[in-house]
């Protein structure tokens, strides 16, 4: 591990290697390829000598009967062989020599390619954060990948590979503090910097959050800067504890102004700020407060009506073909079995996909959330609490016999797609309430009403089985009857309630599903009313979020209704923004 | 017919209309498609005429067809209304799906001003607001090139004005 003696990485222009065994890693993908497409031919093979000894006329060998005939060409492709390893091991070599990367002062240099040389960089105070991903393979050797993902674009991301686990745990570790201070020395600097737009690469905050549009397009349009200060990896502890941040954000910022290694006073702190939700979370091992067991993603993608609707595919088409087989019908057997195999593997992948939520463990650390995830390959990642635009919780239909519960968040950040918005893959009651009390601000409740009932009235509506439950079903506003024709089924569970900091949605019959906003996230709103809502007396708030698994709406409330919560809606989340940042204005004003 | 857009009267805005340029813009613009289109039905049922009568109804249909949609053009023109208020600006549209959008001031992201080809032969212009959500969908059409360079600059102030936290 040559790479590990190297010399400190700020120095500048020194190249640092990366693991030697990267292209053969690299290239491993080609020959698994191959491995497959010999496979195959086999397959056709095997699948003849199977129906030739099925019939009873033995079976044909053909070429290989040949090929034993003839020695030489076996020995020549042996040498072929031979020939092309000794001249793949010489390149990878030479690819080896020019792959590297370097950092210093003001970012991180990523470079590559024998014949077409490939050079990105990455400027350290654009770098959102830094995930250490490992592959299946490169796991079982030792090997991780450092992704850094920087604000921007989907393929603004720089990925290097492949470093030994314990250098790559070392570089991350270092970059993530220089990364910090660079951003904070770099924020002073930041109003005094050139336009916006003359370096669009690194991204302004503009398409940080999803918009890749050019805004100075022939000077028709204006840049405004409304998040420059805010762009962060982890928290920021600049600004104190607002009443507005996230019950896991203020945890964070407690946490950091601790000690090291306090986990009773950690857990005191957990404990109080969760004391709405009525939990008593335990702090594990190195700050662990969620561990999803194998077993549980196994059993709950199981129960996933995708799962069950594609195993009973298969079930069926085995039947059929016993049935057939049982008729006498023989031919149709071998084919329908190789027509079952994709779907077997198609269910399989599925299935894989959602291994890759096992051993889900959640940290807790000054930070923020440190996520680790996954059987076969692991990768870890940090939720930025402070950057969560709305929560949601999700319950499918077979689920509910284990009262299982699924967490999924929206952010502000370009490519939030599906699978990396997850809070919680699968987790009963009580950890789905950690979550979503983490995730989101204190709810300021009306005297009387505890948090934990609020949300588990939202979540099993009119059948939470909270003695206190009626009290806060009080506060929820149902959709009006009128709304059963447009929502036959869902009509009576769907209900908007407001607390002093969120906006909570009950949706959902078969599959539950709770909304949260906080108001200080809401971007915009529309209220907006078709003809047949127009007859019914109906009409809809959209509360637009950023872009995410979540779209919360107030659906089909009564014209009145609609009107009167688009209208106090906007000034209330006006007023709790105007709080929010005043707070975080204040706290930078003292600091200077 | 203005009661009609008024379903927002508790709203305690005042609107603005577009330019009444912008419906007589948008007419001519689906004419653009649509006379072709009529032309050509009306030469072929001309020379079928013996063959193929009921070609007649084609055109006829395009026609009674144009007609409807420069009424909803020119009353869907009418019913779009913006209003600056003190935080937020509401935007106005439609008569059959009634829609209207607040967007507050501090999620401004950016501000586009767009003039097409036959934008500019009536001198108008399209503003667009752009939050960090991609379902804002806050667009006011058919502004007079000055109101919507106004309109510009004055959210891009305001948007400064009021910097919100993300």
């Amino acid at each position: 591990m040559a790479d590990e003696k190297l010399s400190d990485p700020s120095a500048p222009e020194v190249w640092h290697r990366v693991h030697p065994l990267t292209p053969i890693l690299e290239s491993l993908g080609v020959l698994v390829a191959i491995f497959v497409a010999a496979a195959y031919g086999l397959q056709n093979f095997v699948q003849n000598a199977i129906e030739g000894l099925a019939t009873g006329d033995g079976v044909d060998l053909g070429f290989a009967g040949w090929l034993r005939t003839h020695p030489l060409v076996i020995l020549a492709g042996v040498g072929a062989i031979v020939l092309v390893l000794l001249l793949t091991a010489l390149f990878s070599w030479l690819a080896w020599r020019v792959m590297g990367y370097r950092v210093d002062a003001e970012a991180i240099y990523y470079r590559r390619g024998l014949l077409s040389k490939k050079q990105r960089k990455a400027r350290l105070d654009r770098v959102q954060s830094i995930d250490l991903q490992q592959k299946l393979l490169p796991r079982l050797m030792g090997m991780a990948e450092l992704v850094f993902d920087v604000a921007g674009g989907t393929d603004s991301n720089i990925s290097l590979k492949y470093l030994s686990k314990k250098r790559a745990e070392e570089l991350r570790d270092e970059l993530l503090a220089a990364v910090k201070a660079k951003k904070q020395s770099g924020q002073n600097q930041q109003s005094a910097e050139a336009a916006p737009g003359v370096e669009r690469l690194g991204t302004g905050p503009a398409s940080a959050i999803g918009d890749t549009e050019d805004p100075v397009d022939g000077g028709a349009a204006q840049v405004l800067d409304p998040v420059a200060e805010r762009e962060k990896p982890g928290i920021d502890h600049s600004v104190p504890e607002r009443r507005d941040d996230s019950l896991g954000v203020r945890l964070s910022k407690r946490l950091g102004a601790m000690a090291e290694d306090v986990s009773h006073e950690a857990e005191n702190s957990l404990g109080e700020l969760l004391a709405p939700y009525n939990l008593s979370p335990r702090i594990g091992r190195e700050g662990e407060i969620i561990r999803v067991p194998v077993h549980r993603v196994v059993v709950s993608s199981l129960l996933k009506s995708e799962t069950i609707i594609s195993v009973l595919v298969v079930l069926l088409v085995i039947a059929v073909a016993i049935v057939l087989l049982a008729m006498g019908i023989t031919e149709a057997f071998i084919p329908m079995l190789v027509g079952v195999l994709p779907g077997i593997f198609a269910a399989f992948s599925v299935f894989r996909k959602n291994l890759d939520n096992a051993n889900f463990v959640v940290r807790l650390d000054e930070h923020g959330l440190a996520v680790n995830h996954g059987l076969f390959s692991t990768s870890r990642k940090v939720i930025p609490l402070d950057r969560l635009q709305a929560v949601s919780l999700h319950q499918p239909l077979l689920w509910r016999w284990a009262g299982w519960w699924k967490a999924e968040y929206n952010i502000a950040s370009a490519g939030g797609s599906g699978e990396s918005n997850l809070l919680l893959p699968v987790g009963d009651i009580d950890q789905a309430l950690l979550m979503v009390g983490l995730a989101l601000p204190d709810p300021q409740l009306p005297e009387g009403i505890r948090a934990d009932t609020l949300v588990r009235t939202a979540m099993y509506d009119r059948k939470s089985e909270d003695p206190l439950a009626p009290s806060a079903e009080a506060l929820f506003h149902d959709q009006p009857r009128s709304s059963r024709i447009i929502d036959p089924l869902a009509w009576k569970r769907r209900a908007y309630a407001l607390t002093g900091s969120l906006l909570i949605l009950r949706l959902g019959v078969l599959d539950r599903r709770v909304d949260f906003v906080p108001h200080v996230r809401v971007q915009s709103m529309r209220y907006r009313q078709g003809p047949l809502m127009r007859k019914l007396g109906l009409a809809t708030v959209d509360v637009h979020s950023t872009a995410g698994p979540i779209d919360p709406r107030v659906t089909h409330q009564s014209v009145d209704e609609a009107k009167r919560f688009f209208a106090e809606h906007s000034e209330r989340t006006r007023l709790a923004r105007q709080k929010f940042d005043e707070e975080a204005r204040a706290a930078k004003e003292e600091r200077r | 017919m203005s009661h009609d857009f008024n379903y927002l009267n508790g709203m305690d805005a005042d609107f603005n209309r577009v330019s009444p340029k912008y419906g007589l813009k948008e007419t001519i613009a689906s004419l653009t498609i649509l006379v072709p289109m009529i032309v050509v039905a009306l030469v072929f049922a001309i020379i079928y005429t013996a063959e193929l009568p009921w070609l007649h109804a084609i055109w006829a249909a395009l026609v009674a067809f144009s007609v409807v949609l420069i009424v909803i053009i020119l009353r869907q023109a009418r019913a779009i209304g913006y209003a600056e208020r003190e935080d937020d600006l509401l935007v106005r549209r439609g008569i059959m799906f009634h829609k209207a959008t607040v967007v507050p001031y501090g999620r401004l992201q950016f501000v586009d001003v767009d003039a097409g080809p036959i934008d500019r032969m009536f001198g108008l212009a399209t503003v667009k607001l752009h939050t960090a959500s991609a379902s804002t969908d806050a667009t006011i059409p058919g502004l007079p090139r000055a109101e919507a360079d106004r309109l510009r600059d004055s959210l891009a102030g305001l948007g400064q004005a009021n910097l919100a936290g993300l």
